[in-house]
C-alpha cells in the first residue's frame, strides 16, 4: 500500500526542531504527558540554549541533524491515509550535559 | 542630614563651592580624564580638605557615593592580636583612619587595601570606573612603617585601587609616598572669603548677619572655616543679636590657656606653679594637643608683656617647644617654660625698676 | 688720662687684626699686632712660600687651639708669607707681644663679644686705609664702651646670685670664646681652614703660643673655683699623685706576699657549698624557726606516711615567741583529710640566711626526697602542672628508699603570676584533673597529698598575695651576729687563716648577717693568706651590697640637709662635695629614678620654703633633661646612659633641700592624670563611634575636640522654655526638633542618672560637657533645664527611631530594586519582562487544568532569576505556578550517546 506524502498545503512553514534529551521524563503523578507543561526554553545573548525543567537547568547546543527528519501530521480521509508534511526539522537541540540544580528563591 | 550649619550647607559638588574655584575646576578636569592618580590632598584644619574629597568622589561615580554606612573591621596582626577598626563606606569607596589603631597601622593599611583591591571588579554601568577609592585621613599621623608598606601596595594594586591621603601637614610623609602622588594643598580661606560664606550660609537661614560681626569672627577664626560657621551658630542659637562684637564665642579651652597665661604673667611665685600645674594637667587629659597649649600660652604671653622681653621669651619658648618634642611628658616642659616665663618677666620688672 | 691707652695704642687694640690684613695689601711702616715667630709652629708641614699672599687672606701657622679630634687638617690651605714679612714679624715680635696679647685678652675679656662693634667700622677702614679715625671718634666709642661695661658688670652681678653655686658665666663666656675663634666663614683674623666629617669647611683662629700658655692657666685657675663637683683641681691632682706613688711602693712589698696558694681542698669548691650544714644541727638560723617547721612537715605524716602525728597539747606560747608568729600560729588541727590546716608554708627573709637549706635540711630529716623548683626552671602554668602532678602523684623510681617527694619552690616571688595562681588553685584542691575523660559523674579533684614548702626574699610582692592568705607564713629572722661570727671563726680556724672575734663580728655586721656573702669574702682573703684583722675588714670594699632603701627615706635625704656635729659644739651642714657624693650613692643603689624623680617634680612646690625662681628654673630644666634622656634610652636602648641620670637629683637636691622637715607625699598626680586622659579620650571615641555616617566621614578626633565640640554643646543648649511640648510655638517646635536631630547625628544623648542623694538628674551621654567645659567663673553657657533635657531626651528616642524606620524601610525597597537590577544584568536574556507580571511561558498554563498549589505567603517572591513575583496569595485563580513545582521532572542519565544506535520502528514503540 502506497504511503502518500504530500506537502503541506498551507504554504505556511513552521520552523521545528528537535529537543534532545539525555534522559528520561518523569511525572510524579501517573498522568499523561499530554499538553502538559514540561519547562523552559530560553536562549542566551550567545546563542546558547537554556533549558529549564522544573528545577533543574541545562545548557545545550544547537546542531545540525546528519540526515533531517520530515514532520508528518496523519490525515485521514475516508479510508485514504495521507501524511502531511508539516515542516521539515534540519536543526536539534541537544542537551548533553548533567543539568544543574536550582535553588529555590 | 545633620542640621548643624556646618553639615547642612557643606557643598556637595564642584560647582556649590564658595573658594578656590578654579583648584575645583582644575580636579574636576582631573577626574574626567580617565587615568585618575594616587592624591595627597594637604592643608590646615578647616580649609575643606574633606569636602572637596567628597566632591571628588561624587564626580567620579555619581550619587552613590553618598550612601555611607560605617562598618567595624577586625583584622589579626601578625602577634595573633585582633585589631578593630571602625571604617565608613559605600558602594565605591572606603574611608579609614588608620592611626585609630595607634601601632598597628601596618597592618590595616596592608590588610584592608589588600582586600579591596584584590576583589574581582566587574564593570557596571553604575560604576563607570574600574577601580576603588580608599581615602585614608589623617595620613601625616601614620607610624613610618605603616608608610612604607603603604608605598609598596599603592604600587601593587594600583590597578583596582586608588588612594587619597588626606593630611594637615606634609613633612611626616616620607618622600616616597609624595613621589607617588599628586599634591594637591588646600589653603586656609581668606577673611574675605570666610565673609562670604558666612553671609550666604546666614541668608540660607533666614538670619541677618552685620559685616563687622561677621569679619570679627572671620578674624577670630584664624583660617579655619568649620569653627567660623560653628562660631556663627552658637550666637544664633543663643539669641544674640550679632552686634556685640566682643561676645564671639571662643573655645572653651582658648579662653582657659588665655587665663593660664594670664596668670603666669601675674603672678611670678613658686606658690602660683602648683595652681599652674593643676591647670595644664587639666587641659592636657582633656586631650588638647601640647603643642597647641604651648602656643596659645605663648601667643597669649606676648600680647600682654612688654616688647623688650618678646625676643628673650620667644626664644625660650623655641627652646623648651622642642624638647617637648623629644620627650615624653609634655607638663614637665610646659611648667619648665611657665617658670622661665616667670623668670623673665620678674628680671624684666627689676631691671625695669632700676631704670 | 694716663690710665687709659692712648689713642694709638687703643687704636691698635681694637683694630688689630683688621690691620694685619690691611698690611698684607700694602706694607706699611705702622706698628701692628703681632703674628708670632715661626718657631711657634709645632707639628704643621708646611712647604717653601709657593704663593704670595696678595690674594689669599691666609696667613701664617700657629697651632689651632681648638682643634678636636675629629678633623682632618688640610694642609694646603695653609699658606705662608714671604720672608720679608716674618722679619719684621719677627722685631716687632718681642716689644709687642707681651703688651699686646696681654692686653689683647684682657680687652677682650673685659667688653666680651664686641665684635659688632667693630662691623660698621670695619668699612670705614678699608675705605680710608692709611687714615687713623679721629680722635672724636674715640671719644664716642669710648663713651659707649664704658656704657658697655657697667651694664654688662651689672647684669653679672645680679647673675652671679645663684645658691647652686653654678657659675653660668663661663657657660655664656665659652659661647662667645668660641664665636671669637671659631666660624664657618672665611673670617678677618689669621685661621686655618679645617675640614670636618660633614665635609664643611671649618674655620679656626690661630693664637701665639704665649696666648696658649695662658689659656690653660686660665682654665686651670677657674676650675679651682669649687663647685659642687668636688675638689679643687690642684687638690684633686695632688691626691691623684699621691696615690699613685702609695700603690707602686706598695705593690712591691705585695708581690713577695703572694704565693702559690695549695688547695687544700681537693676539688676546688667554693667554701660556701664546702660548709654547708649537712646535718640538721648544723643549721645557722635560730633553733625555734628550725623547729616550728619540723612540726609543720612532720604534721603531715599521717597523710604521707600513715602514722599519727605526735600532737603535743599546745599550750599558749609566751610571749617572747610571738614575734615570730606575728601573723600566724601553726595550727596543729588537721581537716577531714588528715593534712595540717595550712598546706603551704612560706619563708620570707633577706637574702643569704639559710632558707633554702633549712627547708632541705628539714625535708630530708623529717623522711622526704626533696624536689626543687626555683628561679632557673621555667615556671609557665605548664610546667608548673607537669612538676606538681609529677611531684604528688609519682614517686621516684630511682630512689630506692622510696622517699615520699616534698616539694620546694625556691625564690618564688619572681614567678608569673598566672603560675601562682595556679599553685593556689592546686593546693585548695579546685584543679580539675586534665585529661579525664569521666565517664562517672563524680570527678573527684585530686587533692594535695604532699608538702610544699615556698622561699621568698619579699613577702609583700602582690603577685604573693593569694599564696600568702592561705600559707603559713614565717618570716625568718636574721642569724644572730654572734653565732654567726663563732660559725666563721670555727671555718676560720678549719682553713688556717689568723683571725679573731671581733673582726668576725665586724665582718658579719658589715654584710648585714648574709652568711653567703661572708664566706665569699673569707675566701677571697685566704688567697691573700694573711692574717685577718679589723682594719682590714673596714678598709675592704668588698662585700657590700646595695642597701635598699625605702622611697620615703629618699625623698627624706633629698629635701632636707642633715645636720651634723661639729667638733666645736653646734651644727652645720655638711660641704657641697659631701653631700653630692651622699646623693650619688643613695640614688645609685635605689634604682628607681623614675618614681623618685616623680614625687621630687610633684613635691617640690608644696615646699614650705621660699625657694627662688632661677634655681627653680634650673631645677626644672634638668627634669626636662631626665625625660629627654629617658626617652632616649628607652627608644635605643642604650642603658649605659642611665648613669647620667643619678646627677640631676644631686642638681634637685642642691635647689630645693633645707633645713627643715618637710612633708612628702607619695606622687599619684602624674598616674591619676595618665588615668583621666584615658578616659576622656575615649568619651571623644564613644562620639565617633555612633555617629551617623553622614557626618562621620567629615569628622575626626581633633578637629572634633577643638572646633567642633565646645560649639555643639552651645548649639544644643537653646533658651527653651520649661513647659509642655504642645504649648511650643512653632518655631520652638522646629528647635527642639533641630537640636534633637543633632545630638541624634553626633550620637549624643540625655540619659536619666540616679544621684548619689536621690534625685533624678539627666546627664549628657557621653559626657562631653565634662570634656569641653574647664570650670570658668564666668560661665555664660545656660545649660538646659532638668525639664528641658527631659524633653530633648525624649525628642531624640523620637527621632532615632524615625530613622531607624526609614532605614529600614528603604533598605526593603532598596534590595528589591538592586534585585531587579542585578536579574537585569546577569540574564540578558530574551523576553526580560522588567515588570513582575505572569512571565510569558507561564500563560499557557491557564488553559489547562493543573493543580494549583497556592503559595504561602505574600511576601516577596522572587523567581530563579530574582525577579520580584508578585503573587497576591488569596487570589487563587491567578496563582502562577511556580516553575519549581511542575509535575514533570527530569531524570539525567549518565553516559555518552554518540555510540549505540538502533534501529526502531514505529510499531514497536507502540
Amino acid at each position: 500500500m502506497p504511503i502518500v506524502i504530500k506537502p503541506c498545503d498551507d504554504g505556511l512553514r513552521e520552523e521545528y526542531a528537535f529537543i534532545e534529551l539525555q534522559g528520561d521524563l518523569k511525572s510524579h503523578s501517573e498522568t499523561a504527558f499530554d499538553g502538559k507543561f514540561v519547562g523552559d526554553l530560553h536562549f542566551s545573548k550567545s546563542g546558547t540554549p537554556l533549558l529549564i525543567i522544573g528545577h533543574h537547568l541545562m545548557y545545550g547546543k544547537e546542531t545540525k541533524l546528519d540526515k533531517p527528519f520530515a514532520l508528518l501530521e496523519k490525515c485521514q480521509e475516508d479510508g485514504n491515509v495521507t501524511y502531511k508534511v508539516r515542516c521539515v526539522v534540519k536543526n536539534k537541540i541537544i542537551f548533553k550535559t548533567r543539568p544543574k540544580p536550582i535553588v529555590g528563591a | 542630614m545633620s542640621l548643624l550649619w556646618v553639615d547642612k550647607y557643606r557643598p556637595k559638588d564642584f560647582a556649590s563651592l564658595d573658594y578656590h574655584i578654579q583648584q575645583a575646576q582644575e580636579l574636576k578636569n582631573l577626574v574626567e580624564r580617565s587615568d585618575f592618580p594616587h592624591m595627597l590632598i594637604y592643608g590646615p584644619s578647616g580649609a575643606g580638605k574633606k569636602t572637596r574629597i567628597m566632591c571628588i568622589l561624587k564626580e567620579l561615580f555619581g550619587p552613590g557615593v553618598e550612601r555611607l554606612k560605617m562598618e567595624n573591621v577586625t583584622v589579626t596582626t601578625p602577634s595573633n592580636k585582633k585589631v578593630e577598626i571602625m571604617t565608613v563606606n559605600s558602594n565605591y569607596h572606603i574611608e579609614i583612619n588608620p592611626s585609630d589603631v595607634g601601632i598597628y597601622d601596618r597592618v590595616i593599611v596592608m590588610d584592608l587595601i589588600k582586600n579591596i583591591a584584590q576583589g574581582q571588579h566587574i564593570t557596571t554601568t553604575n560604576n563607570p570606573r574600574d577601580f576603588k577609592v580608599v581615602v585614608l585621613t589623617e595620613a601625616d599621623n601614620l607610624t613610618n612603617d605603616a608608610q612604607h608598606a603603604l608605598r609598596r601596595t599603592m604600587e601593587k594594586y594600583s590597578s583596582n585601587c586608588r588612594l587619597i591621603l588626606c593630611a594637615t601637614s606634609l613633612s611626616p610623609v616620607i618622600p616616597a609616598i609624595q613621589s607617588r602622588c599628586l599634591l594637591v594643598r588646600v589653603p586656609a580661606p581668606c577673611i574675605k572669603e570666610i565673609v562670604n560664606v558666612l553671609q550666604n550660609t546666614c541668608k540660607k537661614e533666614d538670619v541677618n548677619l552685620p559685616l563687622p560681626f561677621a569679619e570679627s569672627v572671620a578674624k577670630a577664626c584664624n583660617g579655619n572655616l568649620r569653627r567660623a560657621i560653628l562660631m556663627c551658630e552658637a550666637c544664633k542659637v543663643e539669641n544674640n543679636t550679632f552686634q556685640d562684637v566682643s561676645n564671639i564665642p571662643h573655645p572653651d579651652w582658648e579662653i582657659f590657656i588665655r587665663k593660664v597665661a594670664k596668670s603666669i604673667m601675674d603672678q611670678h611665685s613658686i606658690s602660683n606653679i602648683m595652681k599652674i600645674r593643676n591647670q595644664l594637667y587639666e587641659l592636657l587629659t582633656n586631650g588638647i594637643p601640647a603643642e597647641i597649649i604651648f602656643r596659645n600660652i605663648v601667643e597669649g604671653l606676648v600680647i600682654r608683656c612688654d616688647p623688650e622681653v618678646v625676643p628673650y621669651l620667644v626664644r625660650e619658648a623655641a627652646i623648651y617647644e622642642h624638647r617637648m618634642t623629644q620627650g615624653n611628658k609634655h607638663i614637665i616642659h610646659l611648667e619648665a617654660f611657665a617658670i622661665k616665663a616667670m623668670c623673665l618677666f620678674q628680671k624684666a620688672s627689676i631691671e625695669r625698676h632700676i631704670h | 688720662m694716663s690710665d687709659f691707652p692712648d689713642p694709638e695704642e687703643e687704636f691698635e687694640l681694637m683694630y688689630g687684626d683688621e690691620l694685619e690684613l690691611m698690611d698684607e695689601q700694602n706694607l706699611e711702616d705702622e706698628d701692628i699686632a703681632v703674628l708670632p715667630a715661626p718657631n711657634a709652629r709645632k707639628s704643621l708641614d708646611f712647604n717653601t712660600p709657593t704663593k704670595t699672599n696678595s690674594q689669599s687672606d691666609e696667613n701664617i701657622d700657629h697651632n689651632a687651639s681648638f682643634v678636636s679630634g675629629c678633623l682632618e687638617i688640610d694642609n694646603e690651605t695653609v699658606g705662608v708669607t714671604t720672608e720679608k714679612e716674618t722679619e719684621r714679624i719677627e722685631t716687632t715680635l718681642h716689644t709687642d707681644l707681651n703688651d699686646v696679647n696681654h692686653r689683647k685678652r684682657t680687652v677682650n675679656e673685659l667688653f666680651g663679644d664686641v665684635d659688632d662693634l667693630f662691623e660698621t667700622e670695619l668699612d670705614e677702614i678699608y675705605s680710608a686705609p692709611k687714615k687713623l679715625c679721629e680722635d672724636e671718634k674715640y671719644k664716642k666709642d669710648m663713651n659707649l664702651i664704658k656704657l658697655i661695661v657697667q651694664k654688662r658688670n651689672d647684669y653679672k652681678q645680679t647673675h652671679n646670685l645663684n645658691s647652686i653655686g653654678i657659675n653660668t658665666n663661663p657657660v655664656s663666656r665659652d659661647l662667645e670664646r668660641n664665636k671669637r675663634n671659631i666660624s664657618l666663614e672665611v673670617p678677618k683674623y689669621p685661621f686655618i681652614r679645617i675640614k670636618n666629617f660633614a665635609k664643611e669647611n671649618i674655620y679656626i683662629r690661630y693664637h701665639s703660643e704665649k696666648y696658649e700658655e695662658d689659656e690653660s692657666k686660665r682654665i686651670v685657675k677657674e676650675s679651682n673655683s669649687v663647685g659642687a663637683l668636688g675638689d679643687n683641681f690642684q687638690k684633686v691632682l695632688n691626691e691623684a699623685q699621691e696615690m699613685i706613688y702609695k700603690e707602686t711602693t706598695e705593690q712591691l712589698t705585695e708581690n713577695r706576699d703572694i704565693e702559690m696558694v695549695e688547695e687544700s681542698n681537693k676539688d676546688n669548691q667554693l667554701w660556701v657549698e664546702l660548709y654547708k650544714p649537712k646535718r640538721y644541727l648544723e643549721l645557722l638560723s635560730d633553733e625555734s624557726t628550725n623547729r616550728t617547721i619540723l612540726r609543720w612537715i612532720k604534721l603531715w605524716d599521717k597523710v604521707v606516711f600513715h602514722r599519727n602525728p605526735k600532737i603535743k597539747v599546745t599550750q599558749p606560747l609566751p610571749s617572747d615567741n610571738k614575734k615570730f608568729f606575728k601573723f600566724n600560729e601553726l595550727n596543729t588541727k588537721l581537716d577531714e583529710h588528715g593534712r595540717p590546716e595550712h598546706k603551704v608554708v612560706l619563708l620570707c627573709g633577706p637574702p643569704g640566711l639559710g632558707k633554702t637549706t633549712l627547708a632541705h635540711m628539714v625535708a630530708r630529716h623529717a623522711g622526704y626526697n626533696v624536689i626543687e623548683i626555683n628561679a632557673s626552671d621555667d615556671r609557665s602554668i605548664d610546667s608548673f602542672r607537669t612538676a606538681l602532678e609529677n611531684a604528688t602523684q609519682m614517686h621516684s623510681v630511682i630512689d630506692r628508699e622510696k622517699r615520699p617527694n616534698c616539694i620546694v619552690f625556691d625564690e618564688i616571688d619572681g614567678a608569673p603570676p598566672p603560675s601562682i595562681d595556679y599553685l593556689v588553685k592546686f593546693i585548695q584542691g579546685d584543679v580539675k584533673p586534665k585529661g579525664r575523660k569521666s565517664k562517672n559523674k563524680e570527678n573527684t579533684p585530686s587533692i594535695l597529698k604532699r608538702p610544699i614548702i615556698c622561699i621568698c626574699n619579699d613577702v609583700y610582692v602582690p603577685a604573693l598575695r593569694p599564696l600568702r592568705q592561705i600559707s603559713f607564713v614565717i618570716n625568718f629572722p636574721q642569724t644572730s651576729s654572734v653565732r654567726l661570727a663563732e660559725r666563721l671563726v670555727e671555718i676560720c680556724r678549719r682553713q688556717q687563716i689568723k683571725t679573731d672575734m671581733g673582726a668576725m663580728t665586724a665582718l658579719a655586721e658589715k654584710s648585714n648577717n648574709d652568711i653567703r656573702s661572708c664566706l665569699s669574702v673569707l675566701h677571697f682573703f685566704k688567697t691573700q693568706n694573711k692574717p685577718i684583722g679589723l682594719s682590714d675588714i673596714y678598709k675592704t670594699n668588698i662585700g657590700q651590697k646595695d642597701m635598699q632603701k625605702g622611697l620615703f627615706t629618699i625623698w627624706k635625704e633629698m629635701f632636707e640637709i642633715k645636720r651634723m656635729r661639729k667638733l666645736t659644739g653646734g651644727s652645720s651642714a655638711p660641704a657641697m662635695k659631701e653631700r653630692m657624693q651622699n646623693i650619688l650613692s643613695l640614688i645609685g643603689s635605689f634604682g628607681d629614678h623614675e618614681r623618685v624623680a616623680q614625687g621630687v617634680f610633684e613635691n617640690y612646690p608644696n615646699l614650705n620654703t621660699n625657694i627662688n625662681l632661677e634655681d627653680t628654673a634650673h631645677a626644672l630644666d634638668w627634669f626636662c633633661f631626665n625625660d629627654i634622656f629617658n626617652k632616649q634610652i628607652y627608644t635605643t636602648q642604650n642603658y649605659t646612659l642611665m648613669g647620667y641620670l643619678n646627677y640631676a637629683f644631686v642638681v634637685w637636691h642642691f635647689a630645693f633641700a633645707r633645713f627643715q622637715k618637710e612633708k612628702i607625699t607619695y606622687p599619684s598626680a602624674g598616674y591619676e592624670a595618665k588615668a583621666k586622659a584615658l578616659r576622656q579620650k575615649a568619651i571623644v571615641a564613644e562620639v565617633l563611634r555612633g555617629m551617623s555616617p553622614l557626618v562621620r566621614s567629615y569628622n575626626s578626633a581633633i578637629p572634633l575636640l577643638l572646633d567642633s565640640l565646645p560649639q555643639i554643646i552651645r548649639v544644643i543648649s537653646p533658651p527653651l522654655r520649661p513647659v509642655s511640648l504642645h504649648l511650643y510655638s512653632e518655631e520652638e517646635k522646629n528647635s527642639l526638633l533641630r537640636v534633637a536631630s543633632i545630638m541624634a547625628d553626633y550620637n549624643l544623648n540625655y540619659i536619666q542618672q540616679r544621684k548619689p542623694d536621690g534625685a533624678y538628674e539627666y546627664n549628657l551621654e557621653p559626657n562631653i560637657e565634662d570634656l569641653v567645659v574647664f570650670d570658668i567663673s564666668n560661665n555664660r553657657r545656660k545649660l538646659p533645664s532638668y525639664s528641658n533635657r527631659q524633653l530633648i531626651a525624649r525628642e531624640i528616642e523620637a527621632e532615632k527611631m524615625r530613622r531607624f524606620e526609614a532605614q529600614s524601610g528603604k533598605n526593603s525597597v532598596e534590595t528589591s530594586k538592586v534585585v531587579n537590577k542585578k536579574s537585569e544584568d546577569s540574564r540578558q536574556a530574551v523576553d526580560a519582562s522588567k515588570k513582575p507580571e505572569l512571565p510569558n511561558h507561564l500563560q499557557r498554563l491557564k488553559s489547562k487544568t493543573i493543580s494549583q498549589k497556592s503559595v504561602g505567603k505574600a511576601a516577596v517572591r522572587k523567581d530563579f532569576f530574582g525577579r520580584v513575583i508578585k503573587c497576591p496569595a488569596p487570589s487563587p485563580g491567578k496563582s502562577a505556578q511556580n516553575a519549581l513545582k511542575s509535575d514533570i521532572w527530569y531524570q539525567y542519565k549518565e553516559g555518552f550517546s554518540n555510540a549505540v544506535r538502533k534501529t526502531i520502528k514505529i510499531h514497536s514503540l507502540k
